[in-house]
């Protein structure tokens, strides 16, 4: 050790020294995890750090947690207690414990720390999403309820869609939301045209668009409401010699929501 | 007594899944065996799997595309072949098999004697854990996941061919008809083999990607020449939530552009420190398959080029740069540097070998993009017009969008950004400094063209849209952590410190008793 300096970690005082160990700084981080906990917890100032990147999505309507969940820091910091006291049982980990660190390398020690600790915030946070949305862990959870939720509207029509025409249907389609392409790619190989009459309720004597009926092959017409769930899919068909039909409501389901 | 029909499908999907896999980790190595003896010597274990990896995913399936733009139906016999000819290649190269196995040398521990290498690896465990489960189970989510990618999945399924009016009709409801078709086919292959678009068939790709992303990471930290910036770009790669979670909760696109970018900006440096064109000619395919997956690789792409042709031009190697730590005497004689370094003329000739086949591989794609009709209603259309000039009215705004997004979004990258910015922030010095900003060149092209396209955005689109700022961040973020922290830095006068041994774990003394 000869190429010692005076100061550094070998050679300050005992009690210095202990606050320089491995064992010091990871209850350094497990305090840090206790007291993110305590400040998430309060909504205005969760409120406010939210704020500090406020381009981020509102979540409220489906209940995830964009930022990291109080309990999740904490269960986080927990864990990783747990895994300190796991691997101390080795005797080459619990020496390097109490081991001082070099000045110079306590923060990159510490970032480190941070950033295993949000990884596992992170990853427990996902699970108990799907706990809390779900009833269930990620693994097994149902890829239908998945898709359920995340598109209320257009999965579920999709589906009555599919029962009620063919897959080679040919559809002009309307809808007054701007999100017009989920139905259409959820719904293939049925092709979603949208070309627009002036009149929905006179489809015959729109010269425009019996001119694209008859160059597109289209079947039916589709407008789609997905607001109004007891009615959010208003079909007609146009297949020739069944002239204009009335609008045809396939069943319905239970609102998914 | 019957087996359950329930497992022997899982065993029959397992079966297939280890097959393609494993047919694709040999088109990779057959690639690699083509790298000279020297090359592959100095590759660490982590490096050539993320190699083979990485060619094995995107060489047959560029093969595929290149024959999907000639019109021929799709077809799985093609995957066959170029595995038969991968296999076939390794088999008469048999000689390099051993070049390809795993060095026996020791490596650099990632955090040296620092007790945080148990917890690091199991954050990533859990966040690998996540990501398999995640990626097998759960069904793409995001917007653009459900209306353009998985949908143009289901249309290759289906019809075998992008020439159809499924993806072409400009009258037809299709967003986004303008992006590349590289990641599709690398997700058909396993839904060809498995008969179904099941998301366990799909998302398999994501796995292994991942996986590449880990050993890249450990690379990339390992050629930091300092033990505390390998540690910190270890902690700020692996560690990164958004590399494991993105795929399911974000995009699957962008994380997958990121693991290539990583690796385009690893080979630059590779080269930079030993000139073996292996890894100039790695960094430029690897550019070049971030380009044919989504519009914003191609400004990675333009920079990673340009960048190349820089260092080509006017650096020189510099052995002394850091690297691997060996400490066997063969391993040793590795640390000389491969070959002389190249004259300017032949540095010219390289660079325009190597700019013209890239230019051949990309030209197909934009001719068939050239023959795509202009669909007459997406809105999504003028979202990437880069010719527009960027707003320098929005510009501030969407600056200050950028750090609001990498300092506070802890969920998505933890602290990774706070270490970008203090990596850029520190080692300067006047002699790395043009290797530094040939490192920092394509990710900061990318994010460039990120800000011209937000800054354009906030004219036409609402607020709101600009939530999906981060999904283009992450294109660039883990390349940006490498060039910031991977510092070539110049000869210093006075020998390290002994601190920058002890994480090395050379330090095994007791402290001095105190007098």
């Amino acid at each position: 050790m000869t190429n010692q300096k005076p100061g550094t970690a070998d050679t300050a005082p005992i009690g210095r020294r202990a606050c320089q160990t491995p064992i010091c700084l990871l209850a350094a981080v497990a305090v840090f995890s206790l007291l993110a906990w305590l400040v998430l917890r309060q909504p205005a100032l969760r409120a406010q750090l939210m704020s500090m990147a406020n381009h981020r999505l509102i979540t409220s309507p489906v209940r995830m947690r964009e930022l990291l969940a109080p309990r999740s820091v904490f269960l986080a910091g927990c864990s990783m207690a747990v895994l300190v006291a796991l691997f101390s049982i080795g005797n080459g980990f619990r020496r390097a414990l109490f081991t001082p660190i070099p000045k110079t390398h306590r923060a990159v020690f510490l970032f480190a720390l941070l950033q295993a600790l949000v990884a596992m915030a992170v990853i427990i946070n996902l699970q108990a999403y799907f706990l809390r949305q779900y009833g269930r862990p990620a693994g097994l959870v149902d890829a239908d309820a998945v898709m359920t939720q995340t598109l209320p509207q257009a999965w579920p029509d999709s589906k009555r869609l599919a029962s009620v025409t063919d897959a080679g249907a040919r559809v002009a389609f309307r809808t007054d939301t701007p999100d017009i392409f989920f139905l259409p790619a959820l719904s293939y190989p049925r092709a979603f045209f949208e070309i627009l009459p002036v009149d929905e309720n006179a489809l015959n004597s729109d010269a425009q668009f019996l001119r694209f009926r008859a160059e597109k092959g289209l079947t039916h017409y589709l407008r789609h409401e997905p607001f109004d769930r007891a009615h959010p899919l208003i079909l007609r068909s146009l297949a020739p010699g069944s002239g204009e039909l009335p609008a045809s409501n396939p069943p319905v389901a239970d609102n998914p929501r | 007594m019957n087996a359950d029909p329930v497992k022997e499908y899982l065993v029959v999907l397992v079966f297939r899944a280890v097959i393609v896999i494993a047919a694709q980790f040999v088109c990779g190595l057959a690639v690699l065996s083509f790298f000279r003896e020297h090359t592959l010597r100095r590759m660490a274990c982590a490096e050539k799997f993320a190699f083979a990896l990485l060619f094995g995913l995107a060489v047959p399936a560029l093969i595929s595309l290149m024959l999907l733009f000639t019109g021929a139906r799709l077809n799985g016999w093609w995957w066959t072949s170029t595995f038969a000819v991968c296999a076939a290649l390794l088999i008469a190269r048999r000689g390099s098999l051993t070049r390809l196995s795993p060095s026996p040398a020791p490596v650099k521990p990632l955090f040296g004697s620092l007790p945080i290498g148990a917890l690091v690896a199991a954050g990533v465990v859990v966040l690998f854990a996540w990501n398999i489960v995640s990626s097998l189970l759960l069904p793409t989510t995001d917007y653009d996941g459900i209306v353009i990618w998985s949908y143009r999945l289901e249309v290759l399924f289906n019809e075998r061919t992008i020439f159809t009016e499924s993806l072409r009709d400009p009258q037809r409801l299709i967003a986004q008809p303008l992006h590349p078709y590289l990641l599709p086919m690398i997700e058909i292959v396993y839904a060809l083999t498995f008969g179904s678009l099941a998301t366990a068939a799909t998302h398999i790709p994501y796995i292994l990607v991942y996986a590449v992303y880990i050993a890249l990471s450990v690379s990339a930290a390992r050629l930091a020449p300092e033990p505390r910036r390998c540690a910190v770009m270890a902690a700020a790669l692996l560690l990164m939530p958004v590399m494991a979670t993105g795929f399911s909760t974000l995009s699957a696109r962008e994380p997958f552009m990121a693991v290539y970018g990583l690796a385009a900006v690893f080979c630059l440096a590779r080269w930079q420190k030993d000139r073996s064109p292996e890894y100039l000619i790695s960094g430029a395919f690897f550019a070049l398959v971030i380009q044919q997956i989504k519009i914003e690789g191609l400004p990675f792409a333009a920079g990673w080029m340009a960048a190349a042709l820089v260092e080509g031009l006017t650096t020189k190697p510099d052995p002394s740069a850091g690297g691997f730590e060996r400490t066997s005497p063969e391993a040793a004689a590795d640390q000389q540097p491969v070959s002389a370094p190249p004259s300017r003329p032949r540095s010219l000739m390289l660079m325009f070998a190597l700019a013209a086949a890239l230019v051949m591989l990309a030209l197909p794609w934009h001719f068939v993009k050239a023959g795509i009709p202009r669909a007459h209603a997406d809105p999504f259309m003028s979202d990437y017009s880069l010719s527009a000039l960027v707003s320098p009215r929005h510009l501030p705004f969407v600056c200050m969008l950028i750090l609001r997004e990498v300092l506070f979004r802890p969920e998505y990258y933890a602290f990774a950004g706070y270490a970008v910015l203090v990596g850029l922030g520190s080692g300067w010095r006047r002699r790395n400094a043009l290797r530094r900003l040939v490192l920092l060149a394509a990710p900061v092209v990318c994010l460039c063209a990120v800000a011209a396209i937000y800054s354009q955005r906030q004219a036409d689109l609402p607020p709101e849209r600009n939530a999906s700022i981060t999904r283009r961040i992450v294109v660039f973020l883990p390349a940006m952590v490498f060039a910031a922290w991977y510092l070539p830095r110049g000869r210093r006068k006075n020998p390290p410190h002994r601190t920058s041994t002890f994480l090395m774990g050379a330090v095994a003394s007791p402290p001095p008793a105190e007098k």
